[in-house]
């Protein structure tokens, strides 16, 4: 039998009035969402013996006076009549047999780390009353949604069940049986349902209590010293008790900020490539990317806390090898930015390392002291295959960085010949990822829209901060600002992802039934193509706008949305690297379009949509528009359209109500165009 | 703090083309940096002499337009397919593209005269017009040394002259033509992107990771 650490809350899939129900049946209930006090024997269900129960002991307190364990008390625990085990000599958990101990000091550590928001500061503030589900910061409404479709966050609604979630606990071999058996009700339920901490999916927060559980364990032991007693030892520092190992949980102020004397590492990836992508083949390069992250996400499954097809996050010990982690990756040509953040588990997260770049660039010196006296660094680092010093020629036309061992063959559909190296040569012979765009759609000369989704996890944790203090802004905490201060993102970008990697499967759901709109890498749900047509441009744009206000409704839909959609539309001719390198660019907003050699716009969610409802769905416009377009490109002039447009507000107010909310009339007439014809455009 | 001098010139060019180095396909892409192996070649082909040299445009002086040509074949007499490239011109109400290139002040103290006002062509397709710059000043100045994110392209070789040193490097190659100009090497160069310490005046970012 194992430790499974995705048990310890299991507690919190079961629903309140079960509680009532046993308390009349037997005059007492259990506390809080652990079993330590609960009363089997008057209940005749077994206790398990499982080593996955000792996990339920992750919240215990000693009561100092009683001398005895106890489901711990936040007011006695604040006037020192209880003391947390977090703070008790691991020597001294006589409640826990010893061979259990280093399994539930490590799962508490773990616990800690993956919560979005400190226990510890909850504890001493005032509790607002619990919510029900989840609330999720971009879609507020998710939970009454689901409910209204007849879901229900509880997976345990009678004593009966009690029975099937002890069973579990006793029985139960793997995570992935736990995590997959309770998904539903893992994603409804909140890690917490106080207010703030109700923000995390309990399923996030237990797959990533179970990773950094099983990461601390590789490299932790329990080691006996010469007078008996026990101590653990990671990274070679012996620790007895949950704080010494962690330290404080802040980086200002005078309280909670002691050094902790384990240090771990949470690093981003950005998977990056140097290749030029100069036939259609060469795109397979986004197909083998994929199957690599893929390949690494599942070897180290426990390091990787989420990866997207560009992006990975790791957890990892300071002596783990990330290279050796990333060596698939580089050696197919791919290089890596790493930021990488080395803390005391008492303080990391990620955007520490923002915190700690920003408290550097403006000087605040008590932040810096309390940083470096702890130890806290941050990285910036290029992983790169290797790469001599010289290179005789020929280089390969698609990596450069490579020597071409061959130079492709002439043909009548590829006049120009390029040089190529083995690796890149390999790329292409992995398929055709799209056979139908270099045959018939070349022959026929058409216009292609090439889109892309992208999520920036830059701006996701930026956004993610704010939304959070604006959520703690709602509520009057007396300690808003520490709540924010020790704010952990890590959660929830994943459950975003999640979110995030849902929606592109519903936008092909959708799309794999309409004619013309392909996915040329089948694994990859980022990148679509079209034949050009306002029809099905329309179709792409509205269906993002109503799935992202399905999955995001809450979230920003400017330039600082993490997510974001660009169409690149040219001739079938115009290379595909140069749609690449359009949705690469980095200051993006809500939507990208580029239509080559006309017009580059970009729109928020609101600029969209008034354009949408204002000018492009409205009839009695639409032979206005007609005109201005055919005067712009007459006239090249924008003063001499916004006066066009001023004489006649009374007869079209809709665009002139756009005018007047500050949109350019060119943003409205691209859009137009783009939507409403090929008639439109000069020829 | 550490301060490097350098020389500085400021150049105004009418429409330019530094091609990307794949070659591959009818389309020609073109960058927006001047690398050394740009610069230097130039300096070489118009003042005779070797000197250490990097660059770049000054943003929101340029923007991208395309120009198809056919190259001729002499011995046929034919044109062959037509390749359309990018290129780079004058912004909105700016009738040059703005460039600034920098030499080590040791290495380019001596030609510092001869530089002032000098007229010459860089990067491709100089036969079509492509690339005339004037170097309008050459100024003496002095740049403090700190941590940040490279913004120009240099030989790996190079980088130490202009008080270059890489913490991370982002690697690339660029071409070094052998001294008959006939044939070449690729040489590892530091890309943009590089985390280093540099000249204030070649980072595109300060900041302050731990090294």
């Amino acid at each position: 039998m194992v430790f499974i650490p995705e048990l310890h809350d299991i507690g919190k899939l079961v629903d309140e009035k079960v509680k009532e129900e046993v308390k009349n049946k037997i005059g007492k209930a259990w506390s809080t969402h652990v079993f330590v006090d609960f009363d089997f024997q008057k209940l005749g269900i077994s206790q398990p013996t499982s080593p996955s129960w000792w996990g339920q002991y992750h919240h215990v307190c000693y009561d100092n006076n009683n001398k005895k364990w106890v489901s711990c008390d936040r007011r006695k625990l604040r006037k020192g009549l209880h003391t947390s085990i977090d703070e008790i000599d691991i020597n001294n958990w006589d409640i826990i047999p010893q061979n259990f101990r280093l399994s539930l000091f490590l799962l508490i550590l773990a616990d800690h780390l993956a919560s979005s928001v400190s226990r510890a500061t909850l504890e001493l503030e005032r509790k607002e009353p619990t919510q029900e589900g989840i609330l999720k910061l971009w879609n507020k409404n998710y939970y009454n949604s689901q409910k209204s479709r007849g879901k229900y966050w509880a997976a345990f609604k009678t004593i009966d069940d009690l029975k099937i979630l002890f069973d579990e606990i006793e029985n139960c071999q793997s995570r992935e049986e736990f995590l997959n058996r309770y998904r539903d009700y893992l994603l409804l339920t909140p890690e917490d349902k106080y207010v703030p901490r109700n923000i995390t999916s309990l399923y996030t927060h237990v797959e990533l209590v179970g990773k950094i559980y099983r990461v601390l364990e590789k490299n932790a032991r329990l080691i006996t010293e010469p007078n008996g007693a026990i101590a653990i030892e990671y990274n070679g520092e012996k620790v007895k008790t949950i704080k010494e190992a962690e330290g404080g949980r802040r980086t200002t102020g005078n309280t909670d900020i002691d050094k902790g004397k384990w240090q771990t590492r949470l690093i981003k990836c950005w998977i990056k490539f140097p290749h030029s992508f100069v036939r259609l083949h060469d795109i397979n390069l986004l197909r083998k990317r994929e199957e690599l992250v893929n390949c690494i996400a599942s070897y180290y499954k426990d390091e990787v806390i989420f990866a997207t097809s560009d992006f990975i996050t790791l957890f990892l010990s300071p002596n783990q090898d990330l290279k050796e982690i990333l060596k698939p990756l580089l050696d197919w040509g791919f290089y890596i930015k790493v930021e990488e953040t080395l803390a005391d588990l008492g303080i990391l997260n990620s955007i520490l390392d923002r915190k700690t770049l920003r408290a550097r660039e403006s000087n605040e010196q008590p932040r810096l002291n309390i940083l470096g006296n702890r130890g806290t660094k941050v990285y910036r680092k290029y992983l790169m295959p290797e790469t001599p010093d010289e290179l005789q020629p020929h280089i390969c036309d698609i990596c450069q960085q490579r020597k071409a061992i061959k130079r492709s063959p002439e043909s009548k559909e590829e006049p120009v010949r390029d040089w190529v190296c083995e690796k890149c040569d390999e790329i292409r012979d992995i398929g055709e990822p799209f056979r139908e765009y270099a045959t018939v759609w070349e022959e026929e000369g058409v216009k292609v829209c090439w889109f892309k989704f992208s999520l920036d996890q830059n701006k996701l944790e930026m956004w993610l901060q704010n939304a959070f203090g604006e959520y703690i802004d709602n509520y009057n905490f007396r300690q808003a600002d520490i709540l924010k201060d020790e704010f952990r993102p890590l959660a929830l970008q994943v459950d975003f992802n999640k979110d995030y990697k849902e929606m592109l499967k519903e936008f092909w759901k959708e799309f794999s039934r309409v004619e013309g709109i392909k996915k040329p890498i089948a694994k990859y749900d980022e990148l679509g193509v079209f034949k050009y047509s306002p029809e099905l441009t329309k179709m792409v744009i509205e269906k993002f706008l109503n799935l992202f206000e399905q999955y995001f409704p809450d979230c920003v839909s400017d330039k600082r949305s993490p997510l974001s959609l660009s169409l690149s539309i040219a001739s079938i001719k115009y290379p595909i690297r140069e749609h690449w390198r359009f949705f690469e660019e980095n200051s993006k907003n809500f939507l990208n379009v580029r239509y080559h050699k006309v017009f580059d716009e970009k729109y928020t969610e609101d600029e969209l949509k008034i354009i949408i409802e204002k000018a492009i769905n409205v009839k009695t416009s639409s032979s206005f528009l007609h005109k201005l377009v055919q005067l712009e490109e007459r006239l090249q002039s924008e003063i001499h359209i916004a006066v066009e447009i001023f004489n006649n507000r009374k007869k079209y107010p809709e665009i002139y109500e756009l005018f007047s909310k500050g949109i350019k009339p060119s943003k409205f007439l691209n859009l137009y165009r783009l939507l409403k014809g090929e008639e439109l455009w000069i020829s | 703090m550490d301060k490097l001098k350098l020389l500085e010139l400021h150049l105004e060019i009418d429409s330019i083309i530094v091609g990307e180095r794949f070659k591959g396909g009818t389309f020609r892409p073109c960058q927006t940096t001047i690398p050394s192996s740009t610069i230097e070649g130039a300096l070489k082909h118009y003042f005779g002499v070797e000197v250490p040299a990097v660059g770049f445009f000054e943003e929101n002086t340029y923007e991208f337009d395309e120009f198809t040509y056919s190259v001729r074949d002499k011995f046929l007499n034919v044109s062959k397919m037509p390749i359309t490239t990018a290129y780079l011109k004058p912004k909105g109400i700016h009738r040059k593209i703005k460039a600034k290139v920098y030499i080590p002040y040791n290495s380019g103290v001596n030609l510092k005269d001869d530089l002032k006002g000098a007229e010459f062509q860089i990067g491709a397709l100089k036969s079509k017009g492509f690339g005339k710059s004037k170097i309008v000043e050459v100024k003496e100045i002095e740049s403090e040394i700190k941590q940040g994110i490279l913004k120009v392209k240099v030989f790996e070789g190079e980088a130490g002259e202009f008080g270059i040193e890489a913490i991370s490097p982002v690697y690339g190659y660029l071409f070094k033509p052998d001294k008959f100009s006939i044939g070449g090497i690729y040489k590892r160069a530091l890309f943009p992107g590089s985390l280093v310490k540099a000249p204030e005046v070649l980072l595109r970012e300060v900041t302050y990771y731990d090294e």
